[in-house]
Formats: C-alpha cells, structure tokens, sequence
C-alpha cells in the first residue's frame, strides 16, 4: 500500500511496534466484543494511529486503497437501483415454477442462483434479496425454512469466493495485488465450483431428499405469476444493461489498465443517469432537477457508508502496522516456521484465514495480512511468486466464513432475518454442522491448492 | 385545549382473555376499528384493531422488517388467507392485539395527540399517568368535534 513510509515519531518516545500493535489489538478486540460500531472503531483506531505519531495524516491518506473504496462504492450502488426491478423475486418465482414447486429440487435451485447473485453482486445484498422470498415460498410449500437458509448462507459464500467482486477479501486482495477479474475466475472458481456441487449433494442427501409437500401447496406456487414480481422492466433492463458493461469493464478493462474501482464508479453513474431517464406513454424525458436531485440522494442512501468507513479505518491502521516494521518481522516468523516452502507456507495461510475467519471479521484480518504476506515476496523470488499464496489466502478467508454464523456479514445477515421470521438460527445449532461442513470445503480447496497453485 | 376535552369517554373496551371472534364482532357492532383492551383493575394492556388482524393474515416474509415489498405476483390467495383467518378467530386477543402503542394524558395537549394520530393512526387511548389506568379514546372525530366547538365560542366572543 505505502511504497515509501516516512520514519515513524511516535509521542513519549514509544516503541512504533508497541503503539501500532496496542492499537491493532484494541481495535481487534472491540470488533471481536461488537459493543461499539466496527466503522467507529475503526475510524477511532485510524485516528489513534496518526495522533500517536506511528503514521503521518499524508501517509494515512496514501495508505487508503481508493480502487476498493471506489469499487465497493460503485457496486453497492448498482445494485441499490437493481434491486428496485424486483429481479430477485422474479427470478426466484422463475426458478420455483421450472422445479414444479419441487421442494428438493427449490433447495437446490435456490442455492444456485444466491451462489451466482453473489458471485456478480456482494454477498450480504443478495442474501438480504432472497431471504425473504425464500421464505414466503417455503411457508407456501410448508417447508421448514431452516434447510434454505443455512444452504444460502454457504452458497453465498462460496459463490462470493469465484470471483473478484463476490466477496470483500477478494476485493482486498485483487485491488492490492492486481489480479484480474478473469485471474480470480480461472483460480478460485474451479475450486469454488467444485465446492458448490459437493454441497448441492450433501445438502440434498441431508434434507433435501425428505422433503415432501402436497399437491395442492405446490399448485398454489405454480399460479404465482412471476411477471408480476417485476416492479420496473426499464429499469431492469437498464440495470441489466449497465451490470453487463461493468462485468465486460472488468474482464476487457484490466489488460488497458483499467482498474475495478473506475470501472465500477464509472458504471454506476452511467446506471445512475439512466435512472433519471424515463419513458411514459410512448415519451422519453428526463427527470426534473428537483426529482433528480431527490432520486440522486435515495442513491446514494443505499451505500452503506459504515463499511466505506470501516474500510477507511482499517487501511489506514494496517498502513500504520506495516509501517512500524512489525509484519515484516512476523513474515519472518511464519517463513522459519515453514522453512521457506511455498507450498508449506501456502497451506499455513490457507488454515490460519480458515480458522481467522470463522470467527472474525475476515475484512480486518485479510487486510492485516496482506502486507505481511507482501514481506515474503523475496524468499519466493519476487511478487509473483506469491501468487500461490494469494490464491490460499483467498480461499480461507471466503470459505472459513461459513464456519460460525458470525463468520461473515451473509451469515449474520441471514440470521437476522431468519429471527424476524421468528425462525432463529442459534450460533451453536448453526455451528454443530456449519463448522465441520466447512473443514470439508477448506480440505477441498487444499487439495486443489496443492495440485493446482504449488 | 388537552386531551381531556377532546377524549371520548364512553369507550367500548375488551379484555385480553376474549377470543379474536368475539371481539370481532363487537367491532362490527359498534361499527368500530378499534377497541382498547384492559384488564380487570381497567389497566390499559393493548389495542386491538382491524388492521392487526389484517396484519396477522400476510405471510411472514412481507410484515418482517426489510421484507417483500409486495405481493400481487400471488395469485388465488384468497381460499388461503380465508382459512389463515378462520385459525386467528380462536385466539385470544392478547395474541394479536398491539402492545407496543402511543398513549397519551388527560393533561396532554391536543396538538400533541394530532401530531401522533398523523404520525401512527387514531386512535390513541388516553391512561391515567401514574396508574396506567384508561380514560378515554382521542380520535380524529372527537379532535375534529372538540376544535368545531372551539369555532363556535370564538365565533360566540366575535374573535372569528
């Protein structure tokens, strides 16, 4: 992140590794109590760091990753206008209708389409779509939730783990390291993809298979009229449209040098200006300025500035961290520990996010750790030969979010949903087989990392 | 002007013990859409009205918070919704009435009792501050009532 650091002051003469690790760790262990907001915390801890002189504000401010600020900011409003169209309901209406309101076969499709929504859209905004109209059909069906909503938590995340937009350790790593939006399709989502299909079995071995409803509950389902669930066509279509031209940004875009973060920003003004133009009764006009200016505000409503700002935080106390010195000495550590074996140290990073992230927020961690990771460049003959190891990092940290329901936000998410139903999912009934089926998925991507990245 | 003159003081009023039935059909009686529930020393202890038990009657998925935000893609609902209300009828009131409603004082004053009835809804009971006991009822008619009378005493002392 910072490429030349100024030579840290901290005040009363301080050790810089003391002072930015006391923060790192306050901030860790505030996030971990969740008795203060994690952007606040973050914020308080970015600003720890330059008052107590371990970073310059100039320094702070070039440690701030703008293309994932730009990026989160870009998606989070391209989809704060898709989701108007009621795409999601019609979709999920669609998929219902071509399983004949199966309820085994619904349990699969669904999982699909969260594992394909969240690979193109941010996890916590498509399971925050399909929830609730998962459960509007599986009261339909008189199906116990239960068995949807734990199998949309997991294809969340492992559809957010195929690709660089699907999840925010992705991001991170992608932004930092430069890596395509097609290098993170060609890498982790074949492991990604072979993860989801031994899910759809298990999960149809497990509760899929017993699943039974009447023919009276299925025919009800099959008279939705999916159509209907589309609120806006226009608005859908040129939702679609925009979405299509960023996905192509970031696949075409990267090779002109062309980064995510501008491709997203550009992409959601465009979607934005778009939304200002309306068509009604066979008339093209744009909206009035007052009307655009209202539309413009209820945009950018939908970004959610506590992350933006938890993300601020954080780049700037782990550009602090880096500039103390201290992740280099602990890459020093771990290298010892491994010998300097990249497929050692690989697999070492791979279980250390898996377990990291299965209980705490793998956005701090990832980028605790990218830095470090960074440090061991010259034991593997450069940047690329770390490229291995980003790969392990990525796979740990998306997938060891399933392993508590506090692992990732998805989890939380659907959880909070799922109690609003006056269905909750208790961090133990979630963890009893959450965790074990996601030491199956990691030992998967192990052996895919082994044979395929080392 | 406070509450106290602009409140109903005749109020049709439920206990929580009684069936969803029951006190539906008091409702079509009266011609009401609301009736205060209270217990045996008159402590008001929820509100039961129409728009509850139309509220109980949708699917989870669109009453929970951030849920559907619509749900015209079902269609031929109505056999459906019909036996959900033919289960609420044997309930107790206190199962569906709403605990969590805006009171107001005989002392408090009317625009503030408008203010809320805009806000949530009409109407608001009125509770005795220190026992909780219930008064009467503020209703959109019985503010329009009391500011009509107020018309005509200014109309009375030549100020209008």
């Amino acid at each position: 992140m910072i490429t030349e650091h100024t030579i840290p002051q901290v005040i009363f003469g301080m050790d810089p590794v003391v002072a930015s690790c006391g923060v790192l760790l306050a901030v860790y262990a505030l996030i971990i109590s969740e008795k203060i907001n994690q952007a606040v915390t973050a914020l308080l801890g970015a600003s720890a760091m330059i008052f107590l002189g371990v970073i310059s504000q100039h320094d702070a401010i070039a440690g701030i990753d703008f293309n994932t600020i730009f990026l989160l900011i870009g998606m989070m409003i391209i989809v704060g206008i898709m989701k108007n169209s009621g795409v999601f309901q019609f979709v999920a209406i669609i998929a219902a209708k071509s399983v004949k309101a199966n309820p085994r076969a619904l349990l699969a499709v669904l999982s699909i389409i969260t594992a394909v929504f969240s690979a193109m859209l941010d996890n916590v905004t498509t399971v925050m779509l399909i929830v609730p109209i998962t459960l509007l059909l599986t009261e339909q069906l008189k199906q116990n939730p239960y068995p949807f909503l734990f199998a949309q938590i997991f294809a969340s995340n492992v559809g957010g783990t195929a690709t660089l937009i699907g999840d925010p350790p992705n991001i991170l790593i992608g932004s930092h390291v430069g890596f395509s939006f097609m290098d993170f399709v060609v890498n982790v989502g074949p492991p990604a993809f072979i993860i989801m299909i031994f899910l759809l079995i298990f999960f149809d071995v497990l509760w899929g298979r017993k699943m039974k409803t009447s023919l009276r509950a299925r025919s009800h389902l099959l008279r939705y009229d999916a159509a209907k669930a589309l609120v806006d066509k226009q608005l859908l279509y040129k939702s679609l449209f925009v979405l299509g031209l960023v996905l192509f940004g970031f696949i075409a875009g990267h090779s002109h040098g062309y980064e995510p973060g501008s491709i997203a920003l550009g992409g959601a003004s465009l979607l934005m200006l778009l939304d200002m133009v309306k068509h009604k009764r066979k008339k093209i006009f744009l909206l009035s300025s007052q009307k655009q200016a209202h539309a413009v505000e209820k945009t950018f409503k939908e970004v959610e500035w506590d992350t933006i700002f938890f993300f601020i935080g954080l780049f700037i106390i782990v550009a602090g961290v880096e500039n103390s010195g201290i992740l280099g000495v602990m890459a020093g550590y771990m290298l010892e520990a491994t010998e300097g074996n990249l497929a050692a140290t690989g697999m070492a990073i791979l279980w250390i996010s898996t377990v990291a992230s299965a209980f705490i927020n793998n956005i701090p961690f990832v980028a605790t750790i990218i830095p470090m990771i960074d440090a061991m460049a010259p034991t593997f003959g450069g940047k690329e030969g770390l490229e291995p190891i980003w790969w392990s990092l990525s796979l740990g940290a998306c997938l060891g979010g399933n392993g508590s329901i506090v692992g990732a936000s998805a989890n939380v998410m659907v959880a909070s949903f799922a109690a609003r139903a006056g269905q909750p999912i208790s961090f133990m009934k979630f963890m009893v087989m959450a965790f074990p089926l996601m030491i199956v998925t990691v030992m998967i991507s192990s052996v895919y990392a082994y044979f395929v990245f080392f | 002007m406070s509450c106290e003159s602009a409140m109903i003081t005749e109020v049709i009023t439920a206990k929580p013990d009684e069936t969803v039935e029951t006190v539906l059909a008091r409702l079509s009686k009266h011609s009401l859409r609301c009736v205060p529930v209270i217990d045996d020393e008159g402590v008001l202890v929820g509100l039961f009205c129409l728009n509850k038990v139309l509220e109980n009657l949708l699917p989870v998925a669109v009453t929970m918070p951030d849920g559907l935000q619509r749900l015209n893609f079902v269609v031929g609902a109505a056999p459906g919704i019909a036996k959900r209300l033919n289960k609420l009828i044997s309930k107790n009131i206190s199962e569906v009435m709403d605990e969590d409603m805006y009171v107001v004082h005989p002392t408090t004053q009317s625009w503030e009792a408008i203010r809320l009835m805009v806000r949530y809804g009409s109407p608001i009971p009125v509770v005795e501050k220190d026992t909780g006991k219930l008064c009467g009822l503020i209703s959109e008619q019985s503010s329009i009532l009391e500011l009509d009378q107020v018309i005509r005493q200014l109309e009375k002392d030549g100020e209008i």
